[in-house]
This record gives structure tokens, C-alpha cells and sequence, in this order.
């Protein structure tokens, strides 16, 4: 059985997958990819919109991304809400019952971090905390759109269009 | 049956989005997410307005790792996109955006940062 | 020689029976008595499989008669090959089951009537042996009503409670209906030819009308076939079968209603002579029902003993449509399919009677162990009773026809010997041949199923209730027993080409042809002959070894070979290519051990496994048509609208044909019985009047 450190700080080493380790997984999943999602104490906004993503509107079928019931045949672990205690054990089951390689997903301002619950006695207050997490999809909840964007980005298939910004002062500052 | 079925599906024509090929503007006034400018923050001077009013500490200051000095850091992750830094901003330097792109593969790239060096008194006070 | 051998074992064999039985009688104590028992019928299923073999290679045994104080002239004792091939299997069946008793018998819980039980059951054994050796048709219906009754008063042995009391009852009942009708036959053929041996019926077989000869036929067939559990007359075989100890029901199983087999065999083929195309054709029409209902309900049932009694009865459809097809081909004068399907059919004999001991002897493992065989209350016994299990398994892979096993090899031969339909005169005869293949072809898949389900929640997963969760292994008698049959399984069936010529012999005089070098063509001998072009396809490959390797059935049109001890050479050759592969698509080796998953809770419970029912349910769901089963859905609402307190689900699959034919049937005799009761007062009067009108009546008569 696989076991998981519960680890205060991201360790940027796991959240990170190599270079070589996503050409593999661009490879294989490119096209065809099976998502297992969880909720680990969402509010059910974000489910509301992850639902859509099956409706004629949004079809992520025709991407080749599909919804599957079990984690055994998943590649990717969907994850929403803010991480409760309780969800913990039957999250880390379920990433344990996944083949490799396999890809997670925090979905919406809770599992990225905290959202409005953010860290408490019942909360982990986020995903990162106990998974390597590939892609956070921010938004409460993320439109459906985003989510697409988000699990494209996640496959190779779209441009990340956010970058780290360090904003410079304005002009009468201390220079 | 199945032919008024088809017709149907014919005059609908295709409903669905052409997202990932060509973008799928978002409708008028859609909220999508705080800009924050920082030609006109005045965080310098001592203004924490947007810092007080957002509930899950997506706009906060942070002592940057050497102790010393502090910055402004707006966050997308935890953020709920709510407008209230925006309408609470005395200076117009927070506005929405309505872009939906806004996945990340770190959680840095969803960080807007403010540097800001503290004159510190002798005294150690600000 | 041969003959010396053969008469000195059976006779030996004979008195052996007599002596165990006296002995069993007087030894005092349990202690000695299972000895006694085990040893005894150790011996005589080893001299019945010395004199079988004997018999099988030489001639028929001179004639023995027995004077009788009975008007039918003496009995005779007589076996010929065909008998010899059956005591081989009484022999094969009893040695086995003898050494199983030891710890079956000996072990906790105490078997009841230990006494009466082993006097019984050699008594038994003897009539057994009279049956397959008489030459006379007195002898042999003494001997089958000794079997019957003495199977009723075993079968009802082991508990008192009514149901098994009624499944005895019902096995009496079917099998005394049957009677009926093999007296019937017997006695029209002995009318004819003027005397009850064997030759007289022979002779009066040839006098008779074609009508007549009809008649016979399915009379004897009615008859036997009620014994052998053909169907519409299977009813009694899944009630009588679970029922009965285990020892008892895996004789049951693998010899007795295989008597029923010898009897339709004996009858159609050796004293009625060639009949009609239409007999055949009727056979195989009822073998191939039966062996699809058989496998149908045997997929759906819960009880261990109870599905392997429905899969007995697949089995006995399977061995009648080989006959069937064996006589359609007989009646067509095509003696060499003839031959060849019916060597099919008595291999398969052999085997059903192997595994499907292993199998009963298995399943009284399990219920020694774990009290219960019920599919629903076991699980998991495979780390507690690997050894069962292991056998058992064996047992299930024979049976559902998966090489090396022996299942495997009868069943492709039945089915590419039906094949060769297309030599058959009739175009309607083709057709009902191939429906039989299609039958056929049905009846193993749907067997598969019904094996993986029974040893996957039997014996895999966790266990389903404490019982279960406390079984320990078996004795060693009992696992030496069941470990010698598996061995059996897996030897006729990856060495059939020394088994196909022995069974050559049974039907070489049944035919007037031999085939043996046809099925397994000598090509090693450097004389293939007609089947040089075979040499080629492997023949001189294996040059090295001294074994003719391939089974041949041939046609005009097209052959079909297999080479079952090749096959496991393959198959060894496949698993390790197989590894090979899986090494070189995962070099990196990287394996992850991980809990079972539970829907993510923390713990995976018993009652979270794929259940006996549900795993069955596609097959009730799509042969409903079939199985008619009832579903009956109560929820019991408690106050609140949305509270469901209880919830009463129950699903019922009735037997076979139970409510079409034998509820109306049942019905009808009570009415008749009803109505006839009137004349029945219980007044003495009113009887003394009853004879003064009869005397009154049969005076006027006289008079007239
Ligand atoms: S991100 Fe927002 S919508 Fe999603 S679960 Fe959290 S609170 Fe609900
Ligand atoms: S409220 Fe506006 S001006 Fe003040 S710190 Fe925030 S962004 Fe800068
Ligand atoms: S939009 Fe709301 S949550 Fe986001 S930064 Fe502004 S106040 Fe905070």
C-alpha cells in the first residue's frame, strides 16, 4: 500500500512533474484520457459545473476526455472541495488504486487553496498538502470552459496563459 | 419519428462550443478574474483597503524571505473572484478581467506580486 | 490370459462385497469398521478396474449361469467389453471414494448409522457389478431394483429431516416410473425371441415388427433414461443428489445414472440392432435439451451438490446426443462415424465419472469443513483448504472442457464428429446433427460460466460468514483421494491416444469396424499410409517420442486434428512466450502492491464481493424464457414515508418443467386418486357386497 506523508509545505519536487515524465504523458494520454473525480468536501459549485462538461454544450467527449466511475481505470483524479479530514483517507485509497502514470487535478479555489474555507481543524485547506498535483484550475467554481482549459493544459494540448507577475513600482517610487 | 428527430437536429445545427480551436468569448459584464495594476496602487503609502476586504486572503501582505521587506501578493488560487477589492480599491488599480484561461501548472504562475521596500526607522518601527 | 485375469478379479471382486458386507455386519466398533470399509472397497474398485482392463483387451468371459428357483431358466453372468468398460468405471469411481471415507466417515461430526450405511453399500456395490456383467435380462432388473431401493434407503441415511426424505422419496418414484418401462421392453423383446438371456432378446429383436421395435425403443429409453436423468424425467437428480453423504452422491453421480447410460447403450445398440434414422435423431433432440437446461440451472443454483447435480445432468444430455448421433450415423450405414461419435460419448463417460467425483468428493470437503454449501455462506477457502481447492479447481477445469483437462478432449471430439454431419442421406437429419453441435458448443460455454462462478465465490475472495471464515483443511485421506482423481483428469486428458484405442474395443463389435487407427493415425510407426500427408504437419517433429500424438477425425471433405499432449507443451511454451512479452513491454519491472479497492472506504468487507446471484443474473435475466423465475419485492414502509424498514426481496427459480408439467401432472393423478377414493368407504359391508356383485357378475357371464 502506497502511503503519503502528510506534508505541510508543497514540496515543489513532487508537484512538479519532470519534463520527460509529461512528453510520456502527452504521449499516452493525448487523446484519450479518463478522469476519476472526487469530491473531498465541496460545496457542490464546482460539481455543477463539472457536470456540464458532459452536456452538447461543452462535450468534452468529442476531446476524447471521459468521466469513469472507477479509480483502476483513470488517469486522471479530479479533485474538489477543500480536502475535509475525513475525505483524506478515501483520496488517498483512491490515488493508490490508480495505475501510473497518473495526473491530479485541484479544481476550483478550494482544492487549489482554501478557497473561502481555507485551512481549519476540519480542512486541509488544500490538495498540494497531501497529492502532487499537476494542474490547479482556480475559480469558485471554475466555468467549464476554464476546466476544459485546465485539463487540455494539463494533457499538453493548451498554452498556460497566467505567468508569475512581479510588478515593478510606479514611477515616483524610491528607485 | 426518427425523421422529425433528425430534421430537428438538422435545423438545430451544432450547439457545441468551439472552444479549444477558436475562443468562446464569455458574455457582457462576466466577472473573471482581479488585474491588479501597479502604476496606481498606492500600497506604498500605506493603503491596505483591498487587503482587508478579501475574505480568503487572496490579496495579502507578505514579509518576503529575508525578513525585511514585504509584498503585496495577489493570488489567483484562493481567489473567488468576488469584485469586492475592486469596488473597495480607492485608487482604481484593481479592475475584472474576463478571461477564463487561468489554469496553472504552479501555483506561483497565479501570483501578481507588488514588491514594496519598508522604510524602516531606527527605532525599528515603520 | 486375459480371461483368467478378468474372471478370477471380477469374481474376487464379487466376494469381496459379499465378505465386506458380512464383515461390516459384525465388527462391533466404529474403530474397526471404517478399516474394514475402506480397505474392502479399495480392494474392489481395484480388482473391478483389473478386470475391466482385462476384459477390454481380450474376449468376452466364458458364460457363468446361476441356478434360480425363479421360472426364467438360470441366471447368467456374462461381461463383455461393454461391461468391462463400465466396471472400469465403477472401479475408477469406488477406489477413490473408499479411500475418502476414511476421514469422511471417521471424522467429526459422527456419522449416524455408520453400521447399516457400510453393510448397504456393498450390497450395493455388488449389484452394481451384477448389472454391468448380466447377460440376462432377469438378472439385470433384479439387480437394477436392488440398486434402486438401496439407493433410496442410503440416500435417506444421513439426516431425518423431511426434505430429505421427500428427495429420496422422489428418487424411488422416478426411478421405480422408469422401471416401468425397461420391464415393459424387456418383456416384448422376450416374448419374441422366447427367452430372457441376452441372445434370446437379440433374436426376438430381429421377429418383431418395426412398430414393435418402436415401441422397444422408447420404452427402454423412457426407462433408462429416468435413471440416467434425461430430461423431462430429471427432476429427482438435484433433489437426490445434495441429499445424500457425499461419498454416496459422488457414486450417485458418476456411476449410477451412467448405468442408465449402459442401459440405453445396451438396449439400442447391442439387442435391437440398426433401427430407423429417426431413433437417433430423437436421442439427440433429448440430449441436447437436457444438456442445455441442465447447464442453465446448474449456472443459477446456490447449492454446491446442486449445481454439480445439474451438470450431471448437462453431462448425461452431452453423452446422449453423442449416442444419438452414433445411432443416426449407424442407421445410415456409416459405421465409421458411428464408431468414432460413440467412442466420443464412452470418453466422455470416463470422464464425467473422474471429475465428477473429484467434484462431489470437493464439495464434501467443504461441507465437512465449513457446514454449509451454500455458494452465498463460503468464500475465501482457497487459503484455508488450498488443497480442496486446488483439486476442485481441476475438477472445474475438466468439466468445463479447458485443455489439458479431460473434458476438453471428449467434448471436441463429440462436437467434430457432429461435424461430419454433412455425410448424413437426410437434409432434416443434417440439420438436427448441427443443432446438436450447436447445443453443444452452448452447453461448454455457458459451463464455463457456471464453474468460474462457482469456484470464484466459492472458493476465492473473502470468506462470506464465520463457518466459512473457520474451515480447515481436510484429512489426508480425503485430499490422497481427491489428489488421485485430479491426476486422473489431467492424464486422460493429455493422454487420450493410449485411452482412444482401449475404447476402440468397446465399439469395434458394436459397429463390426474398428477405427482405431482412423482416430489416432499411426504416425510414428513410419506406416502412416492414408495419413502421410499428416507426417509433415509435425509427425516427424516429435519423431523422438514413441507416442502416436494426434487424434484424427477425418471426412472425405475435411479433417480435424488436435494433439492434446502436445497442447501442454504449448501451453507451457505460451506461458513462458507470455512472460517473456509481459517482461518486454514493462522493462522497467516497476510494480506497485495496493489494496483492494472499496469504493474508497478503509475496510473491504465480505458482503462488498460480487455475489453468487448477481454473478449469475445476466444468464437468469437472458434465458428467462427458461428459468420462468419469480421475483418477489416487498418494502415495508415504516411511518415516515421515506423510511424503509425492511426490505424483502426473494427470487425463486423454480426446477425444470416443475410448473408446466409436473404440477398439472401431480394435479391430475390427486384428481383421479379423488375420485376413486368414493368406492373406498372403510365399511366392511359394503366391501363383502363389492365381491357378492363381482362373484354375481362373473356368474352371469359364465352363464351367457
Ligand atoms: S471552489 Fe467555490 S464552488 Fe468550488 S467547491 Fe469551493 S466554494 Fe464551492
Ligand atoms: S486597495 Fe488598491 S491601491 Fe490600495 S493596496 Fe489595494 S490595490 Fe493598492
Ligand atoms: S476578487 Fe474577491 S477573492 Fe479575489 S482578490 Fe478580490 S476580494 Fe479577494
Amino acid at each position: 500500500m502506497v502511503t503519503f506523508e502528510l506534508l505541510d509545505e508543497p514540496d515543489s519536487s513532487i508537484t512538479e512533474p519532470s519534463t520527460a515524465l509529461r512528453r510520456q504523458i502527452q504521449h499516452l494520454f493525448g487523446r484519450s484520457l479518463h478522469i476519476r473525480h472526487v469530491d473531498a468536501g465541496s460545496c457542490n459549485g464546482c460539481e455543477s459545473e463539472i457536470k456540464l462538461l458532459t452536456s452538447p454544450y461543452y462535450d468534452i467527449h468529442r476531446l476524447g476526455i471521459f468521466f469513469t466511475t472507477t479509480p483502476r481505470h483513470a488517469d486522471l483524479l479530479l479533485v474538489t472541495g477543500a480536502i475535509t479530514r475525513a475525505m483524506v483517507d478515501p483520496l488517498q485509497r483512491t490515488y493508490a488504486a490508480m495505475p501510473e502514470p497518473r495526473l491530479v487535478v485541484a479544481t476550483g479555489a478550494c482544492a487549489c487553496d482554501g478557497g473561502i474555507f481555507g485551512r481549519s481543524c476540519l480542512t486541509l485547506g488544500r490538495l498540494s498538502a497531501i497529492l502532487p498535483v499537476d494542474t490547479y484550475i482556480p475559480g469558485c467554481p471554475p466555468t467549464p470552459l476554464a476546466l476544459i482549459h485546465g485539463l487540455l493544459l494539463t494533457l499538453g494540448r493548451a498554452e498556460q496563459r497566467l505567468h508569475r507577475q512581479i510588478l515593478a513600482h510606479h514611477a515616483d517610487g524610491k528607485a | 419519428m426518427e425523421l422529425g428527430w433528425l430534421l430537428r437536429g438538422w435545423r438545430t445545427g451544432i450547439v457545441t462550443t468551439p472552444y479549444p480551436t477558436r475562443p468562446d468569448p464569455p458574455p457582457q459584464g462576466f466577472r473573471g478574474r482581479p488585474q491588479l495594476d501597479g502604476e496606481r496602487c498606492r500600497i506604498d503609502d500605506g493603503c491596505t483597503v483591498c487587503v482587508e476586504v478579501c475574505l480568503p486572503r487572496a490579496l495579502r501582505l507578505e514579509t518576503v524571505p529575508n525578513g525585511l521587506d514585504r509584498r503585496l501578493v495577489l493570488d489567483l488560487l484562493p481567489c473567488i473572484m468576488c469584485g469586492l477589492c475592486v469596488q473597495a480599491c480607492p485608487t482604481g488599480a484593481l479592475h475584472m478581467q474576463s478571461d477564463g484561461e487561468l489554469a496553472v501548472r504552479s501555483p506561483q504562475d497565479a501570483q501578481t506580486i507588488v514588491p514594496l521596500e519598508m522604510e524602516v526607522s531606527s527605532d525599528g518601527h515603520i | 490370459m486375459s480371461v483368467a485375469v478378468a474372471a478370477v478379479a471380477l469374481w474376487t471382486a464379487l466376494g469381496l462385497c459379499a465378505a465386506g458386507a458380512l464383515l461390516c455386519l459384525l465388527v462391533p466398533r466404529r474403530r474397526l469398521s471404517i478399516p474394514v470399509f475402506v480397505i474392502t472397497t479399495m480392494a474392489v474398485g481395484v480388482l473391478l478396474i483389473v478386470s475391466g482392463a482385462a476384459l477390454l483387451a481380450g474376449t468376452p468371459l466364458p458364460e457363468f449361469g446361476i441356478a434360480s428357483p425363479l421360472p426364467f431358466g438360470p441366471l447368467i453372468v456374462q461381461p463383455d467389453r461393454l461391461g468391462g468398460f463400465f466396471l472400469v468405471i465403477i472401479g475408477l469411481v469406488t477406489a477413490p471414494i473408499g479411500l475418502y471415507s476414511w476421514d469422511y466417515l471417521g471424522g467429526a461430526p459422527a456419522f449416524r448409522y455408520l453400521r447399516a450405511f457400510t453393510v448397504l453399500w456393498f450390497v450395493l456395490l455388488a449389484a452394481l457389478i451384477l448389472i454391468v456383467t448380466a447377460a440376462d435380462a432377469v438378472l439385470l432388473l433384479m439387480a437394477w431394483e436392488v440398486m434402486a431401493y438401496l439407493s433410496y434407503l442410503l440416500v435417506t441415511f444421513e439426516h431425518d429431516d423431511a426434505e430429505i426424505a421427500h428427495a429420496a422419496f422422489l428418487m424411488l418414484a422416478v426411478s421405480e416410473i422408469g422401471t416401468f418401462g425397461i420391464v415393459a421392453a424387456f418383456l416384448l423383446l422376450a416374448q419374441a425371441g422366447g427367452g430372457f438371456d441376452f441372445a434370446d432378446l437379440r433374436a426376438g429383436a430381429a421377429q418383431l415388427s418395426p412398430g414393435a421395435r418402436d415401441l422397444v425403443f422408447v420404452l427402454a429409453l423412457g426407462g433408462f433414461g429416468a435413471k440416467a436423468g434425461i430430461l423431462p424425467l430429471q427432476l429427482w437428480l438435484p433433489e437426490a443428489h445434495p441429499a445424500a453423504p457425499s461419498n454416496l452422491s459422488a457414486l450417485l453421480s458418476a456411476v449410477i445414472i451412467k448405468l442408465g447410460i449402459y442401459g440405453i447403450i445396451r438396449v439400442t445398440f447391442d439387442l435391437l440392432g440398426v433401427g430407423p434414422g429417426w431413433w437417433g435423431l430423437l436421442l439427440l433432440l433429448v440430449g441436447a435439451i437436457t444438456a442445455v437446461v441442465g447447464i442453465l440451472f446448474a449456472t443459477v443454483e446456490c447449492d454446491l451438490k446442486r449445481i454439480l447435480a445439474y451438470s450431471s445432468i448437462e453431462n448425461i444430455g452431452l453423452i446422449c446426443v453423442g449416442l444419438g448421433a452414433a445411432l443416426a450415423f449407424r442407421s445410415a450405414a456409416l459405421p465409421t462415424y458411428a464408431a468414432i461419435v460413440m467412442i466420443a460419448a464412452l470418453y466422455h463417460v470416463l470422464n464425467h465419472a473422474t471429475y465428477k467425483t473429484l467434484l462431489f468428493l470437493g464439495a464434501g470437503a467443504v461441507h465437512r469443513s465449513t457446514g454449509t454449501r451454500d455458494l452465498g455462506q463460503l468464500g475465501g477457502l482457497v487459503r484455508l483448504m488450498p488443497w480442496t481447492t486446488l483439486c476442485f479447481l481441476v475438477g472445474a477445469l475438466a468439466i468445463a472442457a479447458v485443455p489439458p483437462f479431460n473434458g476438453y478432449v471428449s467434448e471436441w471430439m463429440l462436437l467434430e464428429s457432429l461435424l461430419r454431419t454433412s455425410a448424413l442421406p437426410a437434409v432434416s437429419a443434417r440439420m438436427v446433427v448441427v443443432a446438436g453441435a450447436a447445443a453443444i458448443a452452448l452447453t461448454a460455454g455457458i459451463a464455463v460460466t457456471a464453474f468460474v462462478r462457482a469456484v470464484g465465490t466459492g472458493f476465492l475472495g473473502l470468506p462470506r460468514t464465520r463457518a466459512a471464515a473457520h474451515a480447515t483443511e481436510v484429512g489426508h485421506s480425503m485430499r490422497a483421494a481427491m489428489a488421485f482423481l485430479a491426476v486422473a483428469c489431467f492424464l486422460l486428458g493429455t493422454l487420450p491416444t493410449f485411452i482412444l484405442p482401449v475404447l476402440n474395443q468397446v465399439t469395434t463389435p458394436l459397429f463390426g469396424i474398428s477405427v482405431a487407427n482412423a482416430i489416432v493415425p499411426p504416425l510414428f510407426s513410419g506406416k502412416a499410409g492414408a495419413y502421410q500427408a499428416l507426417v509433415g504437419l509435425g509427425g516427424t517433429l516429435f519423431r523422438g517420442l514413441p507416442v502416436n500424438g494426434l487424434v484424427l477425425i477425418a471426412s472425405p471433405k475435411f479433417n480435424t486434428i488436435t494433439a492434446p499432449s502436445y497442447l501442454v507443451l504449448a501451453e507451457l511454451l505460451l506461458l513462458a512466450l507470455l512472460l517473456l512479452v509481459l517482461r518486454a513491454i514493462r522493462p522497467q519491472g516497476r510494480r506497485r502492491r495496493g489494496p483492494v479497492w472499496a469504493g474508497g472506504i478503509p475496510t473491504f468487507r465480505a458482503n462488498m464481493q460480487y455475489t453468487p446471484q448477481a454473478y449469475a443474473n445476466p444468464i437468469r435475466l437472458i434465458f428467462q424464457g427458461i428459468f420462468r423465475s419469480r421475483v418477489q419485492y416487498e418494502p415495508r414502509e415504516l411511518a415516515a414515508h421515506y423510511q424503509v424498514g425492511r426490505i424483502v426481496y426473494q427470487q425463486t427459480v423454480p426446477p425444470p418443467l416443475e410448473p408446466e408439467l409436473y404440477r398439472p401432472l401431480l394435479g391430475a393423478v390427486s384428481w383421479l386418486v379423488g375420485r376413486a377414493r368414493v368406492i373406498q368407504s372403510g365399511n366392511v359391508n359394503q366391501y363383502i357386497a363389492y365381491i357378492f356383485l363381482l362373484v354375481l357378475a362373473i356368474l352371469i357371464i359364465r352363464a351367457l
